[in-house]
């Protein structure tokens, strides 16, 4: 098994004014997927851009599959593929002409491939990329992206603005090329039900500092939006990320369910009733609650 | 490199095609309106004239140039390429080479005009008037790089305090002068003062490549 992450992030700070990416830790193994959710402006594409050497931080280091992220030495970049709102390509080209003008610049690229892929998504690809729309554009960064078969994709938002069925269509792609269990993909978004089928472990940030990394499975699982009646008008609930009272019926939504739930039975709660919540529930739970999560 | 300087004239050909058509055209127009309503009716006085074709088409060069220049930027180029695996110095590179190498097309077709209309006159086709076309497209090649030495001295801006600008800003402004001196000095050669203009145009281009390949940031 390959022991070397697809990318690693160490002590990465970026400064603009007024905002502060940072410090950040961050690695991704080969073969998982990491959601990377916050909101707007909390430094996502920074972050992404850091990797994908668009944005030269300036303190830590940055390693693509064990190689420093260098545009002196751009070996590692045949490793990734990057799909985003920007693009570049040339807009009087055809969808056609700007894979092949990428073809000849990856060594690992290949047309069966770029084509199979587009054919799959349904990309016209001899009409210029002026007169495509946005959700062909969508679909061409994603040929283009994976044309040289990347081993890490970075994602920064690639389904925003489009509609529910080519979102569809591309994260069905992105579950197809996941298959294999080799590429690792990182996705940006504050599109949670996006990546609530991909992703294998979530990172939240705001700010530009990380709160939280889990694995989905154990954010659902832990997670909780209990019921109950007591007394008492004031209670202090172990674990409780939110708290609201009704009268005698307290709501809370915690991040250790079991550990509420003993606590209110120390308390000799009553009508205790439990609900699961939605990955798009935790996530804004997680955003809202800010540190207090992020002390846990 | 190459590719990526090759491709781009590859792009912007038919831009540079339609400036040419454009800049030969009004050039064409003048001149049938000076044999029509002027004095120069005869076929050599109208040569005479006409063998100022190497202006129109180095003028329209510059305007493929600058079309090139601005696309790059809206659409967003540099995203497009720093994505690709190769050195950033190699992109720093063809983003001056690209407006250069469509100027410097251009400058090879005045070239061929100027020597068929000299040699239609009954002058030397390699007459030494063609020194004359190479110090003004150097001249005008030096214009076409300084915009691209702007926008590098405007995103250093963004990273450092005016005061760390303040000796790139200096370096611009003199090559500005330099240019003005080699302009309107009194030097008699020809040749030396193309040379000279050629010079600055390199000092220039290295400079965009040098404050490109130390940018932090590459998309906005």
């Amino acid at each position: 098994m390959n022991s070397v992450p697809a990318f690693a992030l160490t002590g990465v700070v970026k400064r603009y004014p007024g905002f502060t990416l940072g410090p950040i830790d961050l690695s991704l193994e080969p073969g998982t997927v990491l959601g990377f959710v916050g909101p707007n402006g909390s430094g996502k594409t920074t972050t992404l851009n850091c990797i994908a050497g668009l944005v030269v931080p300036e303190a830590g280091s940055v390693n693509v599959f064990g190689r420093a992220a260098d545009h002196r030495a751009p070996t590692w970049k045949a490793d990734i593929g990057v799909v985003g709102e920007a693009h570049g390509f040339y807009r009087g080209w055809t969808a056609n002409e700007n894979l092949r003008f990428l073809s000849g610049f990856y060594p690992g690229w290949s047309n069966q491939r770029a084509h199979r892929l587009a054919v799959r998504l349904g990309l016209p690809l001899d009409k210029k990329v002026e007169q495509l729309s946005k959700g062909h554009l969508a679909k061409l960064a994603m040929v283009a992206a994976l044309g040289h078969g990347p081993r890490l994709l970075l994602l920064d938002e690639p389904t925003s603005g489009l509609d529910p069925v080519v979102r569809a269509e591309v994260l069905d792609v992105l579950w197809e090329v996941l298959e294999d269990g080799e590429h690792a993909i990182f996705y940006s978004t504050h599109v949670l039900s996006d990546i609530s089928r991909l992703a294998d472990e979530l990172v939240f940030l705001r700010e530009g500092s990380i709160l939280l990394r889990s694995s989905k499975d154990g954010l659902t699982e832990r997670w909780r939006r209990i019921s109950f009646r007591l007394a008492d008008t004031d209670v202090a609930v172990a674990a409780a990320v939110e708290y609201r009272r009704v009268r005698a019926e307290h709501q809370v939504v915690t991040d250790d369910g079991e550990a509420t739930l003993a606590h209110l039975r120390e308390l000799g709660a009553e009508a205790i009733e439990q609900s699961r919540m939605t990955i798009d529930e935790i996530a804004v739970a997680i955003l809202k609650g800010g540190n207090h999560v992020a002390a846990r | 490199m190459w590719r990526l300087v090759r491709e781009g004239v590859r792009f912007y050909r038919p831009v540079l095609l339609i400036s040419w058509a454009f800049g030969a055209g009004i050039f064409a127009a003048v001149l049938a309106i000076i044999a029509v309503v002027g004095s120069a009716q005869d076929r050599s006085e109208i040569l005479k004239v006409g063998v100022q074709i190497p202006l129109p088409i180095l003028i329209a060069s510059v305007v493929a140039a600058f079309i090139a220049i601005g696309t790059e930027r809206s659409e967003n180029r540099v995203r497009m390429h720093l994505m690709l695996p190769a050195s950033i110095g190699k992109i720093a590179v063809a983003r001056v080479l690209l407006p250069t190498a469509l100027f410097l097309i251009g400058l090879a077709v005045s070239h061929v005009l100027f020597a068929v209309l000299l040699a239609l006159q009954g002058e030397p086709a390699l007459s030494p008037r063609h020194g004359n076309v190479d110090f003004i497209a150097m001249q005008l090649l030096f214009w076409v790089q300084v915009p691209l030495a702007i926008r590098e001295i405007i995103e250093l801006r963004h990273r450092v305090r005016w005061r760390g600008a303040l000796p790139p800003k200096a370096l611009l402004v003199t090559a500005v002068a330099l240019m003005a001196l080699i302009q309107l000095g009194s030097w008699d050669s020809v040749p030396i003062r193309a040379a000279g203009a050629a010079a600055l145009v390199v000092l220039v281009m290295a400079f965009t490549v040098v404050l490109f390949v130390r940018r932090t940031q590459f998309t906005r």
